[in-house]
């Protein structure tokens, strides 16, 4: 975070942060492709029976597997960028295919509880720090505390038992209509809260200690006014980066959802990829998670040239 | 400040757990080491092993339950395996992978840090590339990915974990080599013959124990969960050694008729990682640490 | 020229003012015992060492050090009367709606670091318009008299009135903080070292800038320094403080040509110098 200062203004920034970004999406596809050589060829699994030399010779030329590594690395890379991620070695359905059918379930949950967390995990924080003797919030932020500590999976099995068991007012399992996806929803946005909350109390405490504040309240401003537009607004410059860096976080508590609430996101083909070997399927999840997590950071900086002047204009 | 300057560390380790009174840090360490040693006293506590299975004493409830009995005093599984073993030696299983995955993670973490620190130049701004790029990747698909690879062998969640989970320790090492440079006194003692990697472990180790201690009594958890997640999901730690995680996601089928299934694992995974943040955080405002290294 | 004894109308008068702060270890008592008087139209300089309490009482005035917007406990006892036109109001204790009112209508103020004291992320014209948030006039009538005020310090036009704080100089902030404070013709201005952080270039047109506004607007002025050459300039009274007590309080020719007080003369003394002991022992003022 403290990387963020970086001089040449709007310019350097962004094209420093999309030239991060590519890299990292570099380093991704080396490691999934490197994975996926060192799991082997796929003719093993194509010819359980094995082959003769000349035979794996004459299909290792096809498949261009005799070319040296970068080369082969050079092709992999044009053919994902092409859109052909393989077939899956299990079934030989499409790859693609197979995510783009489950891909909207995950995302909807997902972008739902990052919403949440966002709406009360922000408030929760900033009140914690305006009102620090208050037992209420006092009590949130105990309950906010014990959130940082379990797990996703723990989360969503208590809340089956309390809402769909004990109370019986929730369904639990997939995702027909509005009502199915609270529990999910908030399973997933609980942790997330938590470091909200708890990043937004620390900087708001950093901000009512500054000067600017003192002015605030000099010009007669009310304390709503002064906690608004003074406090609050400078406190969210810092929280940005912490949304940012918490993607990574959410999108792993979606497999867990998923597999706590049998939803049909692509936590279970993930899964299933694993049990049964099959790494052209979970090489797809590996790329397409951090692809999501890449492109909200890069929002996430645009987000934070756009609440901090500093940086939009440069000094 | 003091305690995060770079010398404040020549002081011995112990002098800065004589300032700790007896309160919530040493309160939550009582109790974790108490859970700890329900965990390698085992063998001990409870004589039915936990892989017994006792088809007869299926989904026993626990002894508080009508139908309950002090043989079973947490209740049975679906296939009335005794829970109270099971949780015990489940204990045993999450915090020896995580310990030596923590240890694994530590030692690769603070070699790395003190080789960029050291070095500098290319060689840092490759390591904080890379610790960039650890954050963004999602563990999680990083760990399968891992798993696909090598398989679901116990040594190999030890070596994913800590291929992981490095970056934090490299990270602060890093910062207090490079605060020491500053000083100039690693090049006084260049100059005065030592090796450069004598420098670092005389100069650098001693002031990173308190970070380090912080560092990791607040990872320890996420370790921890981590191999519960990945068991939970069923593709970490495979039957028939227990596995809290495991014992969590196999009862999930059985929420309903069983919770305790679910329950009293989950129990035993919340109260030890509620624990060690508390004692992460109390320790980090005590030593006065701060992690943006 | 200016002389106490004559009838002036009294503005802010206070009367055995104690200011404490709990710290970690125990109490920090800031001013003790503090008494003085400020004439409309006037101009009374507080000189002090740091630490000497000089700010702690400035901000007593406007009560600034309450929470939650503060992290630091502080009591104030004493008085501290405020004249109005009609009426006469008791600034210690005072409910919150009161003191709001008092900073809104009546009291201005004005701070050492401009930097940090202008919020980084809101735009100049509009951390100044927001002065007038309560003043029940059109918003376009308000938008007005910013210009009108920003023009009057020296920052007309929308290049600075759409400017963030740190794309100004130095100087340019600490008229920005004039600005902010002057825009509401307050009867009373209280300038805390505003030109301590400044060029000595700058530090002059500050100050001719601060006598302008308040020669324009018949304001009253404390003016809070640790810089015996800026009174001089600025202030026809002078107090004198001390490990948080006033030590002498008189015209500042007076004071300053025949000083009764020995720290008085310690000051005088040391005055070309370097400041010296900048360790404070009570809470940086």
């Amino acid at each position: 975070m403290a990387r963020l200062a970086v001089s040449g203004g709007i310019v350097g920034f962004i094209s420093g942060r999309i030239v991060r970004a590519i890299l990292t999406m570099f380093v991704v596809l080396l490691i999934s492709f490197v994975v996926g050589r060192l799991s082997g060829t796929p003719f093993e699994i194509m010819f359980p029976d094995g082959l003769t030399v000349d035979h794996q010779i004459a299909l290792e030329k096809k498949f261009k597997l005799d070319l040296p590594m970068h080369e082969q690395f050079k092709l992999y890379v044009t053919q994902i960028f092409k859109g052909d991620f393989g077939r899956s070695l299990h079934t030989g359905e499409k790859v693609w295919a197979m995510y783009a059918l489950r891909m909207p379930a995950t995302l909807a949950v997902g972008s739902l509880a990052l919403l949440v967390a966002i709406i009360i995990g922000l408030p929760l924080g900033a009140l914690s720090a305006l009102y620090r003797k208050n037992v209420g919030v006092t009590g949130a932020l105990l309950l906010v505390f014990l959130g940082y500590a379990v797990p996703h999976f723990v989360i969503g099995i208590g809340l089956i038992l309390l809402f769909g068991y004990v109370l019986q007012i929730l369904p639990t399992t997939s995702l027909d209509t509005w009502r199915h996806f609270v529990l999910p929803t908030i399973t997933l946005a609980i942790p997330m809260i938590a470091v909200l909350a708890r990043f937004m109390r620390a900087a708001m405490l950093d901000a009512i200690g500054q000067d600017y504040v003192s002015t605030a309240t000099s010009k007669g401003l009310t304390d709503a006014d002064i906690a608004k537009n003074h406090i609050f607004r400078n406190a969210l410059v810092p929280i940005i980066s912490v949304v940012g860096l918490e993607i990574a976080g959410l999108l792993n508590g979606t497999i867990f959802v998923e597999t706590v609430f049998s939803l049909p996101g692509v936590g279970r083909i993930l899964i299933g990829a694993v049990e049964q070997r099959d790494y052209p399927v979970l090489q797809f999840g590996l790329i397409a998670y951090s692809l999501i997590v890449v492109t909200v950071n890069l929002i996430v900086d645009l987000l934070y040239v756009v609440a901090d002047p500093r940086i939009r204009l440069g000094k | 400040m003091s305690h995060s300057s770079p010398f404040s560390g020549n002081s011995s380790f112990w002098k800065y757990f004589q300032g700790i009174k007896p309160d919530r840090v040493w309160v939550c360490s009582v109790l974790l080491l108490g859970i700890v040693l329900l965990g390698l006293l085992a063998p001990v506590i409870t004589h039915i092993e936990p892989t017994t299975v006792n088809l007869l004493a299926r989904s026993k409830p626990p002894v508080w339950y009508e139908g309950g009995s002090w043989y079973y005093p947490l209740g049975t599984d679906n296939l009335g395996r005794d829970m109270l073993s099971r949780c015990l030696y489940g204990i045993r299983t999450s915090f020896g992978i995580a310990t030596l995955g923590l240890i694994f993670s530590a030692i690769l973490g603070v070699s790395i840090g003190i080789i960029a620190g050291l070095v500098g130049g290319y060689a840092d701004e490759l390591l904080m590339f890379i610790t960039d790029v650890f954050i963004t990747i999602p563990n999680l698909l990083l760990l399968l990915a891992g798993i696909v690879l090598l398989g679901t062998e116990i040594w190999v969640l030890i070596v994913m974990i800590g291929l992981i989970r490095w970056e934090a320790y490299a990270r602060i090492v890093r910062g207090q080599v490079m605060a020491l440079r500053e000083l100039g006194f690693i090049e006084a003692s260049h100059v005065l013959g030592a090796s450069r990697l004598r420098i670092a472990v005389a100069h650098v180790l001693p002031n990173l124990i308190s970070p380090l201690t912080v560092i990791l009594t607040l990872s320890f958890p996420s370790v921890l969960l981590m191999e519960a997640g990945l068991s939970f999901l069923g593709v970490g730690v495979q039957p028939p050694t227990p596995s809290l995680g495991r014992m969590i996601g196999s009862g999930r089928d059985y929420l309903l008729d069983a919770w305790w299934m679910s329950g009293m694992p989950s129990i035993v995974i919340v109260s030890i990682t509620l624990l060690f943040q508390l004692i992460g955080d109390g320790l980090r405002d005590k030593l006065d640490v701060r992690l943006d290294g | 020229m200016a002389d106490p004894n004559t009838k002036r109308r009294l503005l802010l008068s206070a009367r055995d003012v104690n200011v404490s702060f709990e710290v970690a270890n125990g109490i920090v008592e800031a001013v003790r015992d503090l008494s003085l008087e400020i004439f409309a139209g006037e101009t009374l300089a507080l000189v002090g060492e740091s630490g000497s309490g000089k700010s702690a009482f400035a901000k007593s005035i406007l009560d600034m050090h309450q929470p939650p917007f503060t992290r630091r406990r502080c009591v104030i006892q004493g008085e501290i009367e405020y004249h109005r036109a009609s009426d006469v109001l008791q600034l210690v204790g005072a409910d919150g709606k009161t003191m709001r009112a008092v900073r809104e209508k009546e009291i201005g103020m004005i701070f050492q670091d401009a930097m940090s004291s202008l919020n980084p992320v809101i735009r100049l014209g509009k951390q100044v318009y927001e002065a007038l948030s309560y003043v029940p006039i059109e918003p376009s009538k308000r938008w007005l008299q910013v210009s009108e005020i920003l023009n009057e310090v020296g920052l007309g036009g929308t290049r600075y009135s759409r400017a963030f704080p740190h794309q100004l100089s130095g100087g340019q902030r600490q008229r920005a903080m004039i600005a902010i404070a002057a825009v509401r013709c307050p009867s009373l201005l209280i300038a805390d070292e505003p030109t301590t952080a400044l060029d000595v270039t700058v530090q002059a047109q500050i100050l001719s800038l601060l006598k302008r506004v308040q020669a324009s607007s018949n304001m009253s002025m404390l003016f809070i320094t640790h810089d015996l050459g800026v009174v001089y300039d600025v202030a026809e009274r002078v107090a004198v403080m001390c490990a948080g007590r006033i030590v002498e309080l008189g015209n500042v020719s007076q004071v300053f040509g025949d000083p009764q007080n020995a720290y008085t003369r310690t000051l005088l003394e040391n005055r070309p110098g370097p400041t010296r002991k900048r360790k404070a022992k009570v809470a940086r003022a």
